[in-house]
This record gives C-alpha cells, structure tokens and sequence, in this order.
C-alpha cells in the first residue's frame, strides 16, 4: 500500500501545474497528512539524486516538479523564462510586498510618482491582486501579492521576505 | 538621445534625488544641499521641456526643493529666530525621512531583483490540466442544492422580463468609470439567469467595438479581464 502511494503523488504532481500541499494531497487520496508527508519526502529523496533532472520544490506553500537550477545555463539557450520586471515594477512590488494590504496612494507616496501603470501590470501578470477596500473616504483598493508572487521569486510564504529594516 | 537615456533611468523624483546624493558621495547631513539642488534643478529643466506628465511628478519635490534653497541662500544677518531655524530643519528631515523611506525599499527591489536572477535558472511546467476539486457529499449537501436548484428553477420558469442590453451598457460603463480593472464574473455574479449573463456578454462585445472597453483572457473558457477603453474617461 505504502509504495503505491508515492508512484501516484508523483503522477499528481507531474499533472498539476500549481503547487499543490499536503493537506489537498491527503484529502485526494484520502490518506492522513502524515502518511503523505512521509511519501514526499520519500519522493523528493528520489529525485535529489544525481540521475534526475527534476526536482520536487516546496514552493509557494505547496509542492511541485520543476527543473533542477545547475540544468538553467543550458535551458536558457532553448527555452525562454516569462519577461523580467522592470525596475519600476519592482520597486512597486517591494513596496507592496513590506506593506500589504496596501493603497495606490500610499505606494505613490513612498515613490513620489504615480504608479498606475505599474499596477496594471503587476495585476495582469498576477504579482498582485485587489484586497478589499479601505474604510476610508473614497474607499480606496488594497493590494496584496498572490501565490504567483511567491513562486516567481521562489519563496514558500511571506514569511521568506527577506527582511529589509 | 543623451536626455531619453536619463528619462530610463530616474523615473522619479525621489530616485533622481537617490542618485545625486550617492553621486556626491558623502554622509546627506553634511553635503553642500545647494549643489544637490542645483544639479536637481538642472535636470528638471531638461525634463521639462515637452513632457507635462513627467514633469508634475516631480513638481512636489521640485518645489520644496526650490524653498529650501531660497532658505539655504538668505543671509543670516537678522538675528536668528529658533523658530525659523527649526523650520529650515524640519523641511530637510522631511525629505531626508522620505529619501530614506524610498531607500529601503529600493535596496528591497534590488533583493527581489537578485531572486529573480537565482528563480530563472528553474523552469515549471505549464500543465493544462485543472485539478477539479472533489467535493465532500452529504446529506445536508445535497438538501442545499436542491433547495437552490428549486429556487432557480422557480426564477427561470414563466420568466417574460426582457434583458436590456442598454442597461448593461450603462452599468458596465459605469463600473468602468470606478475601477480601471475588474473581472467579468463580477458582473454575473448576481444573475440568474442564462438570458442576464448573454446580455451582459453582448453588452460588453459592444463596448469594446466601440472603444469603451479592452478585454482579455488567459485562457480558453477562463476568466474575462474587462479593462477601461481609450474612449471611457
């Protein structure tokens, strides 16, 4: 029963294309969290080895297969990664990161410039992403950064912000 | 050419203001502010020949600057009030604090810069396989959605209400006169009806043809992104 268990965590995690966790992986396969976790890391065990190019990562508060970092110099040449953010749009994203939920207003004022069109693009690549609104007058929108956010830059929570004070 | 590369390269006032002060390289209390300002002031003006929206980003600091400047200069012969004195103080340590604040997240960027570097030699899979989320079944469950179903059913049957798409203009637009972004399922969310939903979706295939709306989706079947048009304020 137990070997049977990691063949088809790893078939899931193959199929998925977000990061998926213990807790939806134990609900799947109706296993308890422990049972799962112990086959994870069994899983990722496997693959850290030599012979394998890809890796299990623990990734935006979930695990998923991704290609091992020492392969990149060589992949680069054959496939191309999403588009780089800009300086501007990643300043944004800081000021967004280390305050959110955060107003537009407020990220104007640290920057001193008007940052709506940065915003649009953090929004349509996913970065960021409406929060609500402020009990303000004119109710401004929040914003807060999604799971995109952690993956892009390879952290598991917010808690992985490096710390900046 | 020389004044689009500067154009890339300080977007905004407080990064020109960064860059002059790291120029100069000395501790920001003891520098010759005159100098910095002069500089920034320099740079404004080439800035503001034909770009009004560029310039009025800077115009804050610009002017705050300016009056600095004009304090810095004034000869000291009158007796000096503390208070105006405390003035002068309060102005530099406002921008200092603000420079400051911008600094750190500056520094915070170039962090975020150096991950996304280490992030891109790692590559994910585009999978197109959605997980469908198996839904646990219960008594309860099921009582639920039947009592839904029969509250729809109940709302659809005999229904002689005509769809306006007029009216759906409207509130689109409105809604887009708010908001610059939303998603189209916002605006179905509250309609029962297939007939709603169309009138909605008509509506909206007509703005963007008139230039009102932009719309966009990532994929098939997936969510609309309805954007503000040229045309819409």
């Amino acid at each position: 029963m137990d070997e049977n268990i990691i063949p088809l965590i790893e078939g899931i995690l193959f199929l998925s294309g977000q990061p998926i966790n213990e807790k939806e992986l134990s609900n799947m396969l109706n296993l308890t969290v422990v049972e799962v976790k112990t086959a994870l890391d069994k899983l990722i065990d496997i693959y850290s080895e030599d012979a394998h190019g890809i890796q299990i990562r623990k990734l935006s508060n979930g695990y998923c297969m991704c290609t091992k970092p020492e392969l990149g110099k060589t992949l680069k040449q054959f496939f191309t990664n999403e588009n780089k953010l800009s300086d501007a749009a990643l300043e944004t994203l800081a000021i967004i990161a280390y305050n959110q939920p955060v107003t537009k207003i407020k990220i104007d004022e640290i920057r001193g410039i008007n940052s709506e069109k940065t915003i649009q693009t953090l929004l349509e690549r996913e970065f960021i992403r409406e929060a609500g609104r402020l009990e303000s007058p004119g109710k401004p929108i929040l914003y807060e950064t999604t799971d995109n956010f952690l993956k892009y830059f390879g952290m598991n929570s917010l808690k992985d912000l490096p710390n900046i004070e | 050419m020389d004044y689009k590369i500067k154009l890339e390269l300080y977007e905004g006032p407080y990064e020109l203001l960064y860059h002059l002060i790291k120029n100069s390289k000395v501790n920001i209390y003891d520098i010759s502010f005159v100098k910095i300002i002069d500089q920034y002031m320099q740079y404004v003006d080439v800035i503001n020949e034909n770009n009004p929206e560029l310039r009025s980003n800077f115009f804050l600091i610009t002017s705050s600057l300016l009056e600095l400047k004009s304090r810095l200069l004034l000869p000291e012969t009158t007796i000096v009030d503390d208070t105006e004195e405390n003035i002068e103080i309060i102005e530099i340590n406002k921008i200092f604090n603000a420079l400051e604040e911008y600094k750190k997240y500056k520094n915070a960027a170039k962090i975020l810069r150096d991950l996304e570097l280490k992030e891109s030699n790692i590559f994910y899979r585009k999978s197109n396989y959605e997980l469908s989320k198996r839904k646990k079944s219960s008594v309860a469950t099921l009582v639920k959605s039947y009592q839904k179903f029969k509250i729809s059913s109940q709302g659809n049957y005999g229904n002689n209400k005509r769809y306006m798409i007029r009216e759906k203009l409207t509130h689109i637009i409105q809604i887009l006169r708010r908001v610059t972004y939303i998603s189209f399922s916002k605006f179905i969310k509250n309609s029962k009806t297939r007939e709603d939903i169309i009138s909605y979706f008509i509506a909206l295939l007509e703005l963007e043809k008139r230039g009102y709306a932009t719309t966009s989706q990532s994929s098939n079947f997936g969510n609309i992104i309805v954007k503000r048009g040229k045309k819409n304020g």
